[in-house]
Order: C-alpha cells, then sequence, then structure tokens
C-alpha cells in the first residue's frame, strides 16, 4: 500500500510539473491561438538558467529559482514580440514547424554552451526527509507542491478576478466581440505569452533538484503537456491540470509497475483511451483551434 | 495532353536512372538513395497534411512497421523483396484504417497529438518486444533485395543498384499521389477539406476519403521502411525517433504543402542543406534550426508557393 501511495505522490510531482507546462501551452491556444511545440523548451530553459546562476554567481537556490522564473518571463516577452508576432497570422501547422526549428536552436543553443552531459542540482531541502501517513517524502518534494499550488491558485485568481485576466478570457471566448470591445489583442497577446514563460519557469526551477538537467528534457514534457490539453479538450485550467495529474499518476504507476519501458508512451495510451471514450475531451466541449 | 504527360514521366524516369551513372562515388549514391527515400515518405506524410490538413505525426509507426515486417520476415523466413513489401504495405494500411477510425473524430490539433502518440508508442515498443524486434540490439543481417526480372536485377547490395529501385519506389509513390489527389478523387478530397458538412450533405462519405488517404499514406511510408530495411540490413529503434517526423514537417512545410512541387522542393532542400551541415556536429544543429526558422517565417506558402508567385507576376508583367 505504501508503495502504491509513493508511487502516487512521485506521479502528482510529475503530473504538477507537466501541468504548469500544459497550462501555459493551453492558455496560448486558447487566448493567442498560438501552438507552442517548443514550450517544454522553455522549462529546460529555466533549469539551465538556475544551473548557470548557482554555478556562475553561486547564488543560493532560494535567489536563484525566483530570479530564472523572471528571465523566463521576460524570454516569453522577447518570444512574443520576435518570432511570435510573425507566426500567430500563420496556421496552427506553421506554428508547429516554426516552434520546432525554435526548439533545435534551444537544445544545440544550450549543448553549445553547457555541453550534453546532465547536470544536477543539489539543494539541501532534497535530501531531507519527512514522513506523512505512511510514505517518506523529501522537503523538496513539499516544497513544489505548494509551489504549484500557489502557481495555479494565482493563475485563477489573476483570470477571474484581474481585468487583463478578464480580457483574456474574453479572447478565449469570443475573439471578434473582444476586439470589437476595445481589448489590445497585441498587448493581451504579449502578456500571455509572459505568463506561460514565468509558469514553465517555475516548472523548471522545481524540476531541476528532483531529477537531472539535460539539453533534451524539454521535448517529451512539450509532448506530455500537448496530450494533456487535448485530453481536457476545454480551454478550462482545472480540466488541463487535471488531465497533466493524471498523465503523471498514470506514467508513475507504470514506472513502478514493471511497465518502465512503456513509461514515455503511457501518457499517450491514457490519452488515446480518454479520447475513445470522450471524443470531446474530459470537460466535455471539443476543442478549437 | 495525357500522352505528353506521360512521355514527360518516362523522360524524368529515364533521367533519374541515368543521375547513378553519374554519381562520381558511392556516397553521392547513397545521398541520392537517402533523397529518394525521403521524397517517398515526404509524398506520404502530404498526401494528409496538404489535402486534407490532417497532419499526421505517425510516420515513425509506419516507418517501423514496414521495416520490422521486412526485417522479421527476411531473418526468420528468409523471405525476399516480393513477400516482404506486399505484407508490411497491407498490415501499415490495416494499422492506418484501424487507429483512423478513433483519430479522425477528433480536431486538427488534437488528431494530430493523437498520432504523435501512435509514433511513441510504436518505438516503445520497438524497444521492448525485444524477441520479436531484439529490442536496442537491432534486428541484424537483413539480406540485401534480390528481384531478377529477365535479364533485369534489381538488388539493394550497393547503393549503385538500391538507387535504382529507390527510383522505382519514388515513381510509384509519385503515381499514387497523383492518383489520389488530381481528377475526380482530387476534386473530392479538395471538396471535403473545403468544407466537410457540405460534402456530407453532397453524398460523399468524409471519413471513407479521409481513410483511403490514411491507408494510402501508411503504405508508402512503410515501403519505404521496407526499403530501408533492406538497404541497410539493420533496423534499429532508434530510426523511429520523432526527428523522422520532424524532418518530415520541415520538408513538406518549408517547400509549400499541397503541391507536388513544394514537396520535391522540400526534401531536395532539406537534404542539401542539412548533409553538408552533419559534419559539424551541434554548431551544424543551430545553424540548421536558425535556416529552417528563416525560411518559416520568410515564406507564408512554402518556398515553391514563393515561386509561383514570382513566375505569375513575372508572366503578368510581360
Amino acid at each position: 500500500m505504501a508503495v502504491l501511495l509513493e508511487q502516487v505522490v512521485n506521479g502528482l510531482t510529475l503530473g504538477s510539473l507537466y501541468g504548469l507546462v500544459a497550462l501555459g501551452l493551453a492558455l496560448l491556444l486558447g487566448v493567442v491561438r498560438f501552438a507552442n511545440f517548443a514550450h517544454g523548451e522553455f522549462l529546460m530553459l529555466s533549469a539551465y538558467v538556475l544551473v548557470g546562476l548557482r554555478a556562475g554567481l553561486g547564488l543560493p537556490y532560494g535567489v536563484a529559482a525566483p530570479l530564472a522564473v523572471l528571465a523566463m518571463g521576460v524570454v516569453g516577452f522577447l518570444f512574443a514580440r520576435t518570432i511570435g508576432t510573425t507566426l500567430l497570422a500563420r496556421s496552427w501547422r506553421f506554428q508547429l514547424v516554426g516552434t520546432l526549428a525554435v526548439t533545435v536552436l534551444l537544445e544545440s543553443g544550450i549543448i553549445l554552451a553547457f555541453g550534453a552531459l546532465p547536470h544536477s542540482v543539489p539543494v539541501a531541502l532534497a535530501t531531507r526527509t519527512v514522513t506523512l501517513g505512511g510514505i517518506t517524502i523529501s522537503w523538496h518534494r513539499v516544497v513544489v507542491f505548494l509551489a504549484v499550488a500557489v502557481a495555479f491558485l494565482g493563475l485563477r485568481l489573476l483570470l477571474t478576478r484581474a481585468p487583463i485576466g478578464k480580457a483574456m478570457r474574453a479572447l478565449a471566448q469570443n475573439r471578434e466581440a473582444a476586439v470589437d470591445l476595445g481589448i489590445d489583442v497585441r498587448r493581451i497577446a504579449t502578456v500571455t505569452f509572459v505568463l506561460a514563460g514565468a509558469l514553465a519557469g517555475v516548472g523548471g526551477v522545481l524540476f531541476a533538484p528532483l531529477y537531472t538537467v539535460t539539453p533534451t528534457m524539454g521535448a517529451p514534457v512539450t509532448f506530455k503537456a500537448l496530450a494533456a490539453v487535448v485530453m481536457a479538450g476545454a480551454e478550462s485550467t482545472g480540466a488541463v491540470f487535471a488531465a497533466a495529474l493524471l498523465l503523471g499518476v498514470a506514467e508513475a504507476l507504470a514506472g513502478g509497475f514493471g511497465l518502465a519501458a512503456y513509461q514515455e508512451a503511457m501518457g499517450f495510451v491514457v490519452m488515446v483511451l480518454v479520447l475513445l471514450l470522450r471524443p470531446q475531451g474530459l470537460a466535455g466541449r471539443a476543442m478549437r483551434v | 495532353m495525357r500522352l505528353s504527360r506521360v512521355a514527360l514521366g518516362v523522360a524524368l524516369l529515364a533521367a533519374a536512372l541515368g543521375a547513378a551513372r553519374l554519381a562520381p562515388s558511392t556516397y553521392a549514391a547513397n545521398a541520392l538513395v537517402t533523397l529518394a527515400l525521403y521524397v517517398v515518405l515526404a509524398l506520404a506524410f502530404d498526401l494528409m497534411a496538404g489535402h486534407i490538413g490532417a497532419v499526421s505525426l505517425a510516420a515513425p509507426a509506419f516507418y517501423a512497421i514496414g521495416a520490422y515486417t521486412a526485417g522479421i520476415l527476411a531473418t526468420r523466413y528468409e523471405a525476399g523483396l516480393l513477400v516482404t513489401l506486399p505484407a508490411a504495405v497491407a498490415l501499415a494500411a490495416l494499422v492506418a484504417v484501424a487507429a483512423g477510425w478513433p483519430l479522425f473524430r477528433l480536431s486538427d490539433l488534437a488528431f494530430a497529438i493523437g498520432s504523435l502518440g501512435l509514433g511513441l508508442i510504436a518505438a516503445a515498443l520497438a524497444n521492448n518486444l525485444i524477441d520479436l524486434t531484439g529490442g536496442p540490439m537491432c534486428t541484424t543481417g537483413v539480406a540485401p533485395a534480390r528481384v531478377a526480372l529477365g535479364p533485369l536485377v534489381l538488388s539493394t547490395a550497393t547503393p549503385r543498384a538500391a538507387y535504382v529501385l529507390a527510383v522505382l519506389l519514388v515513381a510509384v509513390a509519385l503515381l499514387t499521389y497523383l492518383a489520389l489527389t488530381t481528377y475526380r478523387a482530387g476534386r473530392t478530397i479538395a471538396m471535403i477539406q473545403g468544407d466537410e458538412q457540405l460534402a456530407a450533405a453532397l453524398g460523399v462519405n468524409p471519413l471513407r476519403h479521409k481513410l483511403t488517404l490514411f491507408a494510402a499514406s501508411g503504405a508508402l511510408t512503410a515501403a519505404a521502411g521496407v526499403f530501408y530495411a533492406h538497404y541497410t540490413t539493420v533496423v534499429c529503434p532508434a530510426d523511429f525517433s520523432p526527428f523522422l517526423t520532424i524532418n518530415l514537417l520541415v520538408m513538406v512545410f518549408v517547400g509549400g504543402p499541397g503541391t507536388l512541387g513544394g514537396v520535391l522542393l522540400g526534401a531536395a532542400l532539406f537534404v542539401g542543406v542539412s548533409e553538408p551541415l552533419r559534419g559539424w556536429a551541434h554548431l551544424g544543429n543551430l545553424l540548421f534550426g536558425a535556416i529552417l526558422l528563416a525560411a518559416v517565417l520568410a515564406f507564408p506558402r512554402g518556398v515553391w508557393g514563393w515561386v509561383t508567385g514570382l513566375a505569375g507576376r513575372v508572366r503578368s508583367a510581360a
């Protein structure tokens, strides 16, 4: 039983990190109609910014991590104002190829800068553990859950309470009407890219101490986040996040119970099963792109 | 009109076959074989992506079906090309229809992600069904294909000989592509892409046409896989990574989706740009990414769309 619970906790950790990337992807798809196949690379980039800040400036994790998240917000801004602007006018198929080019650029750029070998980010909290309900988890995992919860609730609050969040939802629901009401699409698009970049940044800095940091860690995360968004089937943050958690748990259970070799494909098996039963996705409404 | 097209086709085929004689080295012949294989794969990809907008990221799955069917049948039952090719093509078409049934219920992007899953699942199976595929140790010792047509012997034993067979494969792929995208069949799928509900109201069964295209695309991809297995004599799981899909996306969308000229130009540009960069390792990748990004940003309808647009302007100015 404890083994099962431990695997579920592992899965929820992994799923919540997928969730941060999936939320950014869903926001970009829903609000600005942008299919970003490089989104997992932002998680990778954030982990390397963290590695660089610690190794280069000797900053402690508690300082370097928020700085890396901030840096990813800036990356989101720059991405929005350069490549994003040009690709926004294209169909999602060209966005797919354009963002794949960004993926190739970022991966090979990081290899040239940091080498292809994995880096680890040791933090003190990852070695200290706490026993809760019969299972032992590291304090860093507790930090991960708390930080993800804060990020998720913060995003929900922003989308439901803040004027900018309401404008984003208005754009997602009815683009033409929102434009007629004077919503500045360009500004909202930039804000969405910054938010999505920062969310992936949070994922990256939380991910780094748990697993190793490699130049190719981004693409699998992109795949799973895309699967979660498709599985959720709607631009509801709750559904996207729940789908990501489900994927993470399915993967961890497969890994823990003799199907480790199929772990990578597991998320897609779950997605295909969900879509066979509910082609419109978990949340009901068919996805629009 | 039709006769002249047939004559043009025969002339092109003869020219393509003659290119092997001109190829100065084994390296060049091998590069031509690679190009021919990519042309087949890109045509198969564009059948879907360029004509019904369904971006299938499942190419590694069908390529693996072809390569492993050939590899397993050839190493265990000493089967030749005349057995492995039909078996792989039939299996791929069956899998396409079975997978297409649920996948085509999904919207555009969801279809792409679902088919991506198909490719990843295939790679996982290739790695783990060790009794069947050899897993990471690969299926080795696949005999080269050898087909004797009277005095003419087709074989994949050397790059130069394989090139002739590869050109025939390209010819088959081209004919399949044209048969499904021109004349009546082409107008029907154009109608489906334009307005699926209208097409259905006029008595066309959109699902049937989509499944036909998916099956043809999967079968052509598998045929390329069969050729690959006999040509390299080794089949490894690493051959079926998402990189294959990325390469196809690049060729078709940089070249110009939905146009024969665009697909051919895209494949040629891809091989022409990526082959010289291969020796530069990661710096080569960086340059490739930069060139690709610039091409996507600069040519909204692909390079072929830009070329034909330019030609149109020159003609109207004259």
